[in-house]
């Protein structure tokens, strides 16, 4: 039986972690390498990693902590932020990354899902969209949610995935960062429209939250805020979630 | 042991290398042409389309001295599109395999493709499975399964949408496995660890 996905996700900015783990036992917990070979190690069922890679320097960078993160990290590594050429994807890929994630470019220069799957397989392709609800539909936005698109979510989760998306990590921007719960009728109007697995993402604020999404059939779920501040662990997320009688993988070993 | 791991252009090697480097094994990677002089094991990793595959194995020259190899009787482990490979026909693009194991590869019937994520295993007692809980979970990503002729080369079998596929193949001297024990935490590094010891 396929199990659920807990997935952390760290903000990198210039080779540090934008949000830190509060009342961590880490030497650094700034240092992504080590946030997320604590998160493999901690029972997290994939990891995010998204860093704004803005210049030539920086990419050189994010490459190098990519490629220290692969020797500790044990489980899938999905990179993704500021990705606009075939070239910056070889360097993720080649650096350790297992799939790469495309959000503005993917709408700006379609070409680039169908390019990618070709070269690499779509099951290292993942579409990243940020929608959020407009009167009777959900409405498209990129470059972080502060750029309005044409496309209806519908639409365009459908013109992605026969581009040759593999995977979509779909952000309800009307739940970011509220800690109010996952955007379930979305996730729901998404799921009846493709058949690609997608992470949910936005809105997680306890247990209770990850367990109503997952018992909606919602089996992917990236978490950010609720875990920076220290107050929910993924070994405690999958402890308590294992106590409500849902199956997950726990423990690791 | 020396192992020798088959870079034929499909997928990256880096959470393989990794793995093999945190247990201690040396490992060579081998891209093209004929095979490194000192070769224990091989493995045979990689994901995506068999079609292409089977042209780069052909494009670099990795297909007669494969060959050579299995013939030699030389262990090889063939990891996700690996397993696939020893295979005899893909229906994905008309994609030929290896034609080692009897049977063809063929499409999930799951609605939603590719299988991605932690799932486990059914497998009777064997010593690749020493000392991992019947319930321990693996990471998979794949929208084809193998479908062998013989079912008595199946050594495991996993659920997906309510269809049973073959996950752990053994016909000696391959052992091939759908998911991927390098993505697949401590459960994986254990199993690669049993297997280092049963082909040792």
């Amino acid at each position: 039986m396929l199990l659920p996905r807990i997935i952390p996700c760290l903000d990198v900015r210039h080779g540090r972690v934008v949000k830190g783990i509060r009342f961590l036992d880490l030497k650094d917990s700034g240092d992504p390498v080590e946030l997320a070979a604590y998160y493999a190690s901690s029972g997290a069922d994939e990891v995010v990693w998204l860093d704004i890679v803005a210049t030539v320097e920086d990419l050189k960078l994010a490459t190098d902590l990519i490629a220290q993160a692969r020797r500790k990290v044990d489980v899938p590594m999905t990179v993704g932020g500021g990705i606009r050429s075939l070239d910056h994807v070889e360097a993720l890929l080649e650096a350790g990354a297992d799939k790469v994630s495309i959000n503005t470019y993917a709408v700006q220069n379609p070409a680039i899902i169908s390019e990618v799957a070709r070269r690499w397989g779509s099951q290292c392709m993942v579409v990243a969209i940020d929608a959020r609800r407009e009167g009777d539909h959900y409405q498209v936005y990129t470059h972080g949610g502060r750029q309005r698109t044409d496309w209806e979510l519908g639409a365009w989760l459908k013109a992605a995935e026969e581009s040759g998306a593999g995977e979509f990590l779909l952000t309800s921007m009307d739940r970011d960062g509220t800690q109010a719960g996952y955007d379930l009728p979305m996730l729901r109007f998404a799921r009846e429209r493709v058949r690609r697995p997608i992470i949910a993402s936005g809105g997680a604020g306890t247990v209770a939250h990850l367990a109503e999404a997952l018992r909606d059939g919602h089996d992917a779920l990236l978490l950010a805020s609720i875990l920076h501040q220290g107050t929910l662990t993924v070994p405690g997320i999958k402890e308590a979630l294992r106590q409500e009688g849902v199956l997950v993988r726990w423990p690791i070993l | 042991m020396r192992a020798v791991v088959v870079d034929y252009g499909m997928g990256n090697l880096g959470s393989l290398l990794a793995l093999l480097d945190r247990l201690g094994h040396e490992a060579t990677v081998w891209r093209a042409g004929p095979p490194p002089a000192r070769l224990d094991l091989l493995i045979l990793p990689g994901v995506g389309s068999m079609a292409v595959a089977y042209q780069q194995l052909v494009a670099r020259e990795l297909l007669d001295p494969l060959g050579a190899l299995y013939r030699q009787g030389v262990p090889t482990l063939g990891i996700c599109l690996g397993l696939q490979l020893f295979f005899e026909a893909s229906e994905e693009g008309n994609g030929r395999g290896l034609g080692w194991i009897p049977g063809r590869v063929v499409a999930l019937k799951a609605r939603r493709t590719p299988h991605m994520g932690w799932n486990t295993v059914r497998t009777r007692p064997h010593p690749l499975f020493a000392g991992l809980r019947p319930d321990a979970a693996f990471y998979f990503v794949h929208s084809y399964r193998v479908d062998p002729r013989d079912a008595q080369v199946v050594l495991g079998d996993t659920e997906y949408e309510g269809e049973w596929f073959p996950s752990v193949v053994s016909a000696p001297p391959l052992v091939g496995v759908q998911f991927h024990p390098e993505l697949s935490g401590p459960v994986g590094r254990r199993w690669l660890e049993n297997f280092w010891r049963e082909v040792g």
